[in-house]
């Protein structure tokens, strides 16, 4: 206590300009927002400014942009912007295209080419298979190649209908025939052409028979060896068509993809690709026709098989030489900016679609579809965390594939062993990106904190500020920040008042006379809606009038539940005084936060004390009603009171203290000065005045400290006396450092000029002891005690009594019980 | 489609369990159902083979395994039997489809006479050209028809569909006349119709395409004329390929074209023939 001087005593309320920070319209020079330029650079956002330079500027691994700040302060237009100025002077990345992998099919292999010949090569790829298909029908159906393979397959034929012939012809020559059972070939002993009967056959002479039989067994032999012989020699005539086919096929294709291999020389993979495919061609040049196209084929009768053959697991040559142009950047004049929006898992690393079919999923390379990552390859991506965190697996993918550096899309089933049918598992694309990522602070720090991963894939913290200094520089670039947003959002100019009004009501939104938020979301919807009411009035120019109307609407749009809880004040349902004084009672002044509207209203807070063992119990918290701040603030007055007036005696007294009529929880310790009032008043059973509300936290020491939403607050009282008829005698306590917040409503600071509310700076509890008592608060000796007369002296003396009667009573305990 | 005219009441096909017999019972159907007549499946379960297979000693080679077994006249029934059912299956199949009326025998004798006397019932007999030996020359029971059959006869390679070219051999004769009207068997609006007249001088041919030219008047379809003054089988071969190897319609009993020169395009052509009586 003795290192905290108290100040002087007698404090003298807050003058109608210390409440209210005016920005004068007539220090603009200008109209209207007409009249100025649009503002180029980005306002307020140094250290964010700075953070994206760097970020974009240094190439090395992990340096992505991570901004952080709350929604609607221009984290996304700002990287944005600054992508898209260096991507403009950066060059075009070049397009990627998936083919077909002629070695391992379920790996289609990603190619890349400069900006627009992706487009370009997937042409020349579709003219070739048609250039081809006609190229492989005229070799096909040309004379040459018919004669060339009825000749090898007349050459086996002949050799075996020779073979049969000859053994029928020895046949005959033995009187035998060769007939065709159901499942096989006889010979048979025949006589003028009729075949022997079994009788018949018995009656030939042995001899006869024998010589029959043995010639029946020889041709068996015979026969035998030429059937034996058949399937080697379909093996040999099938070898020899698919030989003639390559030489046909190669012939026929060979100067088509020349061509395109002379036109692609640069590109070596490229050129790889066409050999692939040209090897593949005439390994199958068979199955590049369709059906109908060769002569003397017809078609599969049966539709059904017709469709299973299309169903093939390797899809037709007409498809696999087709390209998959994946990322097509011929539109582009520099690097790609990509914004994704929605970034779930599939839109971020791409997907392999699937076709239904015959109730089957089939897929290929050609249903590869690219991801925001594949688009922004080369040049910037910009997500929003919180999309990205919400959707399944999408951010460990997002940090696999910026770990990696390759861009591998794997379908999620497959992935988690859902799906283990055959699908395709695309070769990886590498990745060379700069991402932005956009969030609140909390999920920046939780990530920083959770993620082991993330400060090192993201180590640029570009941090957004929510306001910035108000000064005379600053809100002439607000006025060109209005000016800019109006012109964007096509909205009616605005004069100099209304522009005065829209940065005296961004200090108000922030609760600091000397600042102004730069959330630029609130600024475009209070200019719209002042654009709004404008139109509404008739008007122009957007005046002060229209910004006014729009903040009201805007507060009677919210106010609802503010008007039931005054109403049951002034219903006498909550009990709040506004006059008179009471022993152990004061107002203090809670803050309600509904979504964008903050209101205040009175509370009630009373103190009873009685002799005790020197604890202070907080009702509230006894019933789990009081969160850990006001809590704290609680036992603080504890520590106060017994340091500051029983130092050398215990603390005999037990006290209750109890924020009435609160039927929910209560946090902060704004209130922790109106408890101490309470509390001191009832130790010292001096009334406090009821006319006065009180906000403000308290130290050991007794120094009032700054609180929140101080504006609110004292509206909030302000309220309740205006409805009730301001006697002039009331007001608010506040701490002496929130004066500096004061943004205050017109009709309040009307009223303090008139000098019918009183808005007091308080810096120590004894001033405020002083307004609230009307007596003087008193000032210890060298000794620490208090003049008897005074208010101090009057709670030293009781706490003194209670001490000493507890003393007394310890000793007749003690007296008992020997 | 040109309204042929009501000549053709019954269709014989002569049926075993070959590719090429089922190619032929394709045919028969579509034809049936062109021209409104009955279709009629024949089956000859083969005497001789019955009679090899009650042979104390006979054994067949599998045509596909070529092992060597034991056979008997019971087993050898019952599978004629279980090859009559399945064509006539078969039969049925296609034949309801097509909305045909149809009928199916099974008799038993020697191939060639049975079905010799079979097609005295028919206006139309289709059979399938090769033998089992699977080669592409004419089998034995096809050569019997050819030969012997006073009735049309459609000998078939492999299935064939209407609309392919037609080439009609014509030389004024009544079967000449008769495979004109053979044209409007097979030909369709889109088919490429050649008339190769047959005839010694340019005045006969004159008159023999004037004839044909009345004879296609109404007609959906146009003929093209060629003119030979003799033709050899080999030419005939060479003609019809060319022409994209569709059905060649040829008049028997000709003296300009011999039994002999007909025997050997139908032997050795690898299209369709009908031979028009």
């Amino acid at each position: 206590m003795a290192n905290v001087k108290p100040p002087a005593i007698g404090v003298s309320p807050l003058a109608a300009g210390d409440l209210y920070t005016r920005t004068d319209p007539k220090d603009f020079d200008f109209e209207t927002t007409s009249d100025l330029p649009d503002l180029t650079e980005i306002i307020g956002q140094p250290r964010a400014v700075e953070a994206v330079h760097f970020g974009m500027g240094i190439q090395k691994e992990g340096f992505n942009i991570f901004a952080l700040g709350p929604n609607g302060s221009g984290k996304q237009a700002l990287v944005t912007q600054f992508f898209e100025e260096r991507a403009k002077s950066e060059s075009v990345p070049w397009d990627w295209i998936y083919v077909y992998n002629f070695e391992q099919s379920h790996r289609p292999r990603p190619l890349s080419l400069p900006p627009g010949m992706g487009t370009e090569f997937k042409n020349d790829m579709e003219q070739l298979v048609e250039e081809i298909r006609s190229a492989l029908a005229t070799a096909f159906e040309s004379d040459e190649y018919q004669a060339r393979r009825r000749g090898h397959e007349e050459e086996v034929q002949e050799l075996q209908e020779k073979s049969l012939e000859e053994i029928q012809q020895k046949a005959r020559e033995n009187n035998l025939a060769m007939m065709r059972t159901p499942a096989g070939v006889v010979f048979a002993p025949t006589r003028d052409g009729e075949v022997l009967g079994p009788e018949e056959f018995q009656n030939l002479p042995e001899e006869e028979r024998k010589n029959l039989e043995k010639k029946v067994e020889e041709l068996q032999q015979e026969l035998q060896k030429v059937l034996q012989s058949a399937p080697s020699l379909q093996r040999q005539l099938r070898d020899r068509v698919q030989n003639l086919n390559r030489e046909i096929t190669n012939y026929a294709v060979g100067g088509l993809l020349n061509e395109l291999r002379q036109k692609y020389s640069a590109f070596s993979e490229i050129v790889d690709y066409l050999y692939a495919v040209e090897k593949d061609l005439v390994e199958n040049a068979n199955d590049f026709l369709r059906a109908e196209d060769l002569p003397g084929v017809d078609g599969p009768e049966n539709p059904l098989a017709a469709m299973m053959g299309q169903m093939r697991q390797t899809p037709s040559p007409a498809q696999r030489y087709r390209v998959n142009l994946l990322v097509d950047n011929r539109e582009l004049t520099g690097a790609p900016v990509v914004f994704e929006d929605n970034p779930t898992y599939q839109n971020l690393i791409g997907r392999v679609e699937h076709m239904a079919q015959m109730g089957a999923l089939l897929t290929d390379f050609t249903l590869i579809k690219a991801g925001a990552l594949h688009r922004a390859n080369g040049g910037y991506l910009i997500l929003d965390i919180r999309k990205v965190l919400l959707q399944p697996y999408a951010w460990e993918a997002l940090k696999r594939t910026l770990r990696s550096h390759l861009i591998r899309i794997e379908s999620i089933g497959q992935m988690l062993s859902m799906i283990s049918t055959v699908s395709l598992e695309p070769e990886p694309i590498p990745l060379n990106v700069k991402i932005g990522v956009l969030g609140d602070r909390l999920l920046y720090y939780l990530l920083s904190y959770y993620d082991p991963e993330f400060n090192e894939l993201f180590k640029v913290e570009a941090d957004f500020e929510e306001q910035m200094p108000r000064n005379a520089e600053n809100q002439v670039k607000y006025a060109r920040l209005i000016a800019t947003m109006v012109r964007r959002d096509n909205l009616r100019p605005f004069d100099q008042s209304a522009v005065a009004r829209v940065i005296e009501q961004s200090s108000r939104h922030i609760g600091d006379a000397e600042k102004v938020s730069i959330r630029i979301k609130d600024i475009a919807d209070l200019l719209q809606e002042a654009d709004y009411w404008a139109g509404e009035n008739g008007n122009h120019v957007v005046t002060s009038t229209d910004v006014q109307r729009a903040i009201d609407a805007q507060i009677y749009r919210s106010d609802r539940l503010r008007e039931r809880f005054h109403e049951s004040i002034l219903r006498n349902i909550v009990l709040i005084d506004t006059e008179g004084s009471k022993i152990g009672q004061v107002n203090g002044l809670s803050v309600i936060q509904l979504g964008n509207f903050a209101f205040a209203s009175p509370s009630r807070i009373t103190a009873r004390v009685r002799m005790g063992k020197g604890d202070v119990v907080n009702i509230e918290r006894e019933v789990e009603m009081s969160g850990p701040i006001h809590s704290k603030g609680v036992l603080i007055l504890s520590g106060f009171l017994g340091a500051r007036y029983t130092a050398d005696k215990p603390l005999s007294l037990s006290a209750s203290l109890v924020f009435e009529q609160s039927y929910s929880g209560v946090e902060g310790d704004s209130a922790s000065s109106a408890e101490l009032y309470a509390l001191l008043s009832a130790i010292a059973d001096v009334p406090l005045r009821q006319d006065l509300a009180v906000t403000g936290s308290i130290n050991q020491h007794g120094q009032i400290q700054a609180i929140g939403g101080v504006n609110e607050k004292i509206e909030g009282f302000f309220d309740i006396c205006k409805s009730r008829g301001l006697t002039g005698e009331q007001g608010v306590l506040i701490p002496i450092s929130n004066i500096k917040h004061l943004m205050l409503r017109q009709d309040v600071i009307e009223a303090v000029e008139q000098g019918k509310f009183q808005i007091y700076p308080i810096e120590f509890i004894d001033q405020g002891i002083e307004v609230l008592t009307g007596m003087k608060a008193g000032e210890p000796d060298e000794n620490g005690n208090y003049p008897e007369d005074t208010f101090n002296g009057l709670v030293q003396a009781r706490l003194t009594d209670l001490a000493e009667k507890q003393a007394q009573l310890s000793r007749n305990g003690l007296e008992k019980e020997s | 489609l040109a309204k042929p005219e009501k000549a053709i009441n019954r269709i014989l096909v002569a049926v075993d369990a070959s590719p090429q017999s089922q190619a032929a019972l394709q045919v028969a159907v579509d034809l049936a159902a062109r021209v409104e007549a009955e279709l009629v499946g024949i089956f000859v379960e083969d005497v001789n083979l019955l009679r090899i297979a009650s042979l104390p000693t006979s054994r067949e080679i599998s045509f596909y395994t070529t092992t060597l077994r034991e056979i008997d006249s019971p087993s050898i029934e019952r599978q004629l039997r279980a090859q009559a059912r399945l064509v006539q299956r078969l039969m049925a199949r296609i034949a309801a489809r097509a909305n045909v009326r149809w009928s199916f025998r099974v008799v038993r004798g020697a191939v060639s006479a049975q079905l010799l006397a079979a097609t005295m019932e028919a206006d139309l007999v289709i059979i399938g050209k090769s033998g089992w030996t699977r080669g592409r020359r004419m089998g034995s029971t096809a050569r019997v028809l050819v030969v012997q059959s006073t009735r049309p006869a459609l000998v078939l390679q492999r299935r064939i569909r209407f609309g392919l070219p037609v080439v009609v051999v014509y030389d004024g004769s009544v079967a000449g006349k008769k495979a004109l009207a053979g044209a409007d068997l097979v030909a369709t609006r889109d088919s490429l119709v050649t008339i190769l007249i047959l005839a010694e001088d340019p005045e006969e041919v004159k008159e023999l395409r004037r004839e044909a030219h009345t004879f296609f008047m109404e007609r959906e379809f146009t003929p093209q004329y060629h003119w030979v003054s003799r033709v050899e089988a080999s030419d005939l071969i060479r003609i019809v390929k060319s022409e994209g190897c569709g059905v060649l319609i040829l008049p028997t009993g000709s003296e300009r074209l011999p039994d002999h020169t007909i025997l050997e395009t139908v032997d050795r052509s690898e299209c369709a023939v009908l031979l028009v009586r």
